[in-house]
């Protein structure tokens, strides 16, 4: 929405003397970076317009005087990058004098500047925060909240980039490439160049191009699993293994995904919902949501079997017992066999 | 006379355009569509296992972008630009191994060159090799750039360990992931360079030395070239030799002695390989490579990848085998393969290990034998079943002379026609007798408490399918803690998996064994009046006092109620 936000802002001309910019969701966060750059350099094409510090290694009161300094032919845009003053204590040494300088500015702000703060995170109880808020505009940038929203961004990304996509097909890439908007932008750029000449991007072109998450496989493992599909479920586990090299790592992997769905198969069983399991097991909602649902094709007894199976390989893994890959795999044989 | 020098196969046969890239199609087809639509990224991750294009893809990419007489998105690899790039000289494509130069500094000065424009060409192209050794502050100072690179300047990152670049990085370069090239893919590759070479090379010979490579073209290049410095043809034996292999066909006889369960066959079989100059480690390891294929074709029906005079072979023993003897052998091997590491002497220990392998094997027979007797104890017309399964598993088993007699001996201790319950009994009670400290290894395994409170127990009789076990008159605190049910069914599982049968354990003191003898009238003691006996004693009040006195001591206390 901040993105929108700046939009509108940019179409009315109305930008705003001072942004806070901050959230998890970078790539948008960039995204809203370049619109405004692309304003500024309308301007001035040859950007000189455009000044970059690093908050954390920049002299405040340099940066304040170039904000303050009038550009003879164009409006001025100073990006800040990792803004200091939510990191640390408030009030301590240098950073408090900072502050300080950076609020006289926000009080009382030069129209023909745009200062942009950038922070990781940030404190709404500091009063930076606040007089931020009455004077300029705060941008938070996160990600989309649920599959629906998280549906409607990727049909918007492609769309942009001039293809369809089916909404089943949108969901299997967010689920094969994660919820991260950085990375679905890049593996729609390239999902584009593969598919030139056709309008839809389909499954087949996802799975053949975009690189899965190594969560997806191991999910598509334990599906096999469950249907004692041995084959499927080593073809996985190779698929798994020349992700992640360290098998340790893919090991903790299956025995997470084992053990969770232990626990949602037993919320299930005491009659309780999948938000009553997303809470107990303190995961986000598309994962909870998942894993609840694929405990149905296993019984109590036969995760518990598959937990000692684990064991036993752990063991082995932990005292030469074999090369890892094999024991892996003779771990996934006997979870079919069960 | 001007001697050239020798280029090694692999880079000889290093591809040169996209379209010689063997089995990585899903990035070539991007790659020559971001060519010719001009969108080539600024930043690309390429991750994959070693040996599959990662290197080369990104220099071909590097010869397009700057290349003076491209043709579509291939490069001519004749102009000036692509031969100096091939021959390493070029200024704009630059090759970082960023594992000699992964600090900050290395990384500052990355940066400081990037803002001078190409010196010929078009684009500057920074190959970064095995990017994930670069260190944490490096990385965080390559963020900045790879974010907004100037327009002519192109990342290539490759690696073989894509987990370790952070996640701020890999959501801001496009990531191509490599992937393992097929064995026919590179068979393909192999006999187009021996065709070009104008060598013969046996096609087995090609299949194991594609098998061997694990998907890398590189690697599988590297084998070939070795084999290619011998005159004349190439055979499969020339290829063992050159990898250090005993062969797929040597480890088939080791599992066709396996399944002859052939003690003698087995020991000879090794000492044949340690007198061929092979390591008994190396055998050991492509046995179980061999086992692998088994299970793989047994549990998941995948065609086994071995030589093709030995398919037949390998499936017609994973049919006779069955998947719970292979996993059972695959159980010893690799735990013995871990302890071969750190054997002084390998050749005895890898004996040790394949000779394990036998035994469990064998004790596993014999415990489904002792189970077929007991069933036959209950129904007198499977006798002659179990008569059949002895004489075949007599048949079936070639075992060295010490091994046969301690095998047999429980066959031979039976009966024939006149298998009576006192003889199985006694039978079991033997096995019990010998085996008492393995069970009791195995309990110490399981849960240690059980096994301090069973050392002071010994197994006296088992009668009506109930083992008892005698604690000495002085510890009774041990019988009484045994006789919890957490401890007693410890014990009654491992006698389960041991004996092949389910045995109710009673535990008795010495002396309220040798009264239950005493007392008892028929040869058959009644279990049920034995727990009796157990029982009726503990219900009695002066037992609890008695018991109460041994516990706490014998002072009496008086309470009194306020």
């Amino acid at each position: 929405m901040s993105l929108v936000s700046l939009k509108k802002a940019i179409e009315n001309s109305n930008i705003a003397p001072v942004y806070l910019c901050y959230g998890e969701d970078r790539y948008t966060l960039a995204e809203a970076l370049k619109l405004l750059k692309q304003v500024f350099l309308a301007d001035d094409p040859a950007g000189s317009n455009i000044e970059y510090f690093n908050g954390k290694e920049a002299d405040w009161r340099e940066v304040l005087d170039i904000a303050n300094t009038c550009s003879f032919f164009a409006r001025k845009l100073v990006l800040v990058d990792e803004i200091p003053f939510f990191d640390s204590t408030e009030g301590s040494g240098n950073i408090s004098e900072s502050s300080d300088l950076l609020l006289d500015y926000i009080n009382d702000p030069n129209p023909m500047t745009c200062l942009v703060l950038i922070a990781n995170k940030v404190n709404k109880g500091r009063r930076l925060f606040k007089e931020i808020n009455k004077k300029g505009e705060i941008l938070e940038f996160i990600y989309p909240q649920d599959s629906a929203e998280w549906l409607k961004w990727v049909r918007n990304e492609v769309e942009a980039r001039g293809r369809v996509i089916k909404a089943s097909t949108a969901s299997f890439l967010l689920e094969w490439s994660g919820h991260n908007t950085g990375i679905l932008s890049q593996e729609l750029d390239k999902l584009v160049l593969y598919t030139e000449g056709r309008k839809e991007i389909n499954i087949e072109d996802i799975k053949e191009v975009a690189v899965p998450l190594i969560e997806t496989q191991v999910f598509s493992m334990l599906d096999a699993i469950a249907i004692s599909n041995t084959r499927q479920a080593l073809q996985r586990l190779a698929e798994v293994l020349s992700l992640e090299k360290y098998h340790l790592r893919v090991y903790t992997m299956i025995v997470r995904q084992i053990r969770l769905l232990l626990a949602a198969k037993l919320v299930r069983n005491s009659g309780g919902t999948a938000k009553h399991f997303r809470e107990i097991a303190g995961l986000k909602p598309f994962e909870a949501t998942k894993i609840f649902k694929q405990a149905v094709r296993f019984t109590p007894e036969r995760l518990a079997l598959a937990l000692e199976d684990c064991l036993e390989t752990e063991l082995a893994l932990k005292s030469s017992g074999g090369a890892p890959e094999f024991l892996l795999e003779i771990m996934v044989i006997r979870l079919c066999q069960r | 006379m001007k001697v050239m020098a020798y280029l090694a196969l692999y880079r000889e046969w290093r591809p040169k355009y996209f379209k010689d890239i063997v089995g990585q199609e899903h990035v070539t087809v991007t790659l020559i569509n971001a060519l010719k639509q001009g969108k080539v990224a600024h930043a690309y991750l390429f991750s994959g296992p070693r040996g599959t294009g990662k290197t080369t893809t990104a220099k071909i990419l590097g010869k397009a972008l700057n290349c003076s007489n491209r043709e579509g998105a291939e490069p001519c690899n004749e102009c000036s630009s692509c031969r100096e790039i091939d021959q390493g000289m070029a200024l704009d494509v630059l090759e970082i191994d960023a594992a000699s130069n992964r600090g900050i500094e290395d990384i500052r000065n990355l940066r400081e060159n990037i803002k001078l424009a190409p010196s010929g060409g078009k684009f500057k192209v920074y190959i970064i090799d095995e990017v994930h050794m670069l260190s944490n502050e490096a990385f965080n100072a390559l963020l900045k750039t790879l974010e907004e690179p100037p327009a002519n300047v192109v990342f290539v990152m490759a690696t073989t360990e894509a987990h370790k670049v952070p996640l701020t990085i890999l959501s801001r370069v496009q990531r191509f992931e490599f992937h393992r090239i097929s064995v026919d893919s590179i068979i393909s590759r192999l006999k187009e360079v021996c065709a070009e070479l104008n060598r013969e090379v046996d096609p087995k010979a090609l299949q194991v030395i594609a098998v061997k490579a694990e998907g890398g073209l590189r690697d599988a290049l590297s084998i070939l070239d070795q084999c290619l410095l011998r005159e004349g043809p190439v055979d499969i034996e020339h290829v063992y030799q050159i990898i250090g292999m005993v062969g797929e066909e040597f480890s088939a006889d080791l599992v066709d002695a396996f399944l002859q369960v052939d003690y003698g066959k087995v020991i000879a079989k090794l000492g044949e390989g340690v007198a061929l100059g092979r390591d008994p480690r190396q055998i050991i390891k492509e046995l179980l490579d061999y086992l692998r294929q088994l299970l793989l074709y047994l549990a998941a029906g995948q065609e086994p990848l071995v030589a093709p005079n030995i398919k037949e072979k390998l499936i017609a023993q994973a049919q006779n085998a069955g998947l719970n003897k292979v996993l059972s052998w695959l159980n010893v091997l690799l735990k013995g393969e871990g302890e071969l590491r750190f054997a002084s002497n390998v050749r005895l220990a890898a004996e040790l290990i394949l000779v394990q392998t036998l035994y469990e094997q064998d004790s596993a027979v014999h415990a489904e034998v002792r189970a077929q007797v007991r069933t036959q104890t209950k129904s007198s017309s499977k006798t002659q079943t179990f008569i059949q399964t002895q004489a075949q598993t007599k048949t079936k088993t070639k075992v060295p002379a010490q091994t046969k007699a301690k095998t047999e001996k429980l066959p031979e201790s039976l009966p024939d026609s006149n298998l009576s319950g006192e003889v199985n009994q006694a039978e079991i009670m033997a096995v019990l007798t010998e085996k008492w400290p393995d069970i009791l290894g195995k309990i110490k395994k399981e849960k240690r408490s059980t096994h301090a409170f069973l050392l002071e127990g010994r197994p006296a009789e088992v009668r009506d399918n109930t083992l008892y076990l005698v604690f000495g008159d002085k510890f009774s605190f041990h019988r009484d803690k045994f006789t919890q049910p957490e401890n007693k069914n410890v014990l009654e599982k491992v006698l389960e998996q041991v004996i092949g049968t389910k045995l109710n354990v009673c535990s008795l003191l010495e002396k309220e064994y040798n009264s239950l003898e005493q007392n008892s009238s028929s040869d058959e003691p009644n279990v049920q009046n034995n727990e009796k006996t157990e029982l009726s004693s503990e219900d009695d009040p002066g037992f609890c006092v008695q018991k109460a006195v041994e516990f706490f001591g014998s002072e009496l206390v008086q309470v009194k109620k306020d």
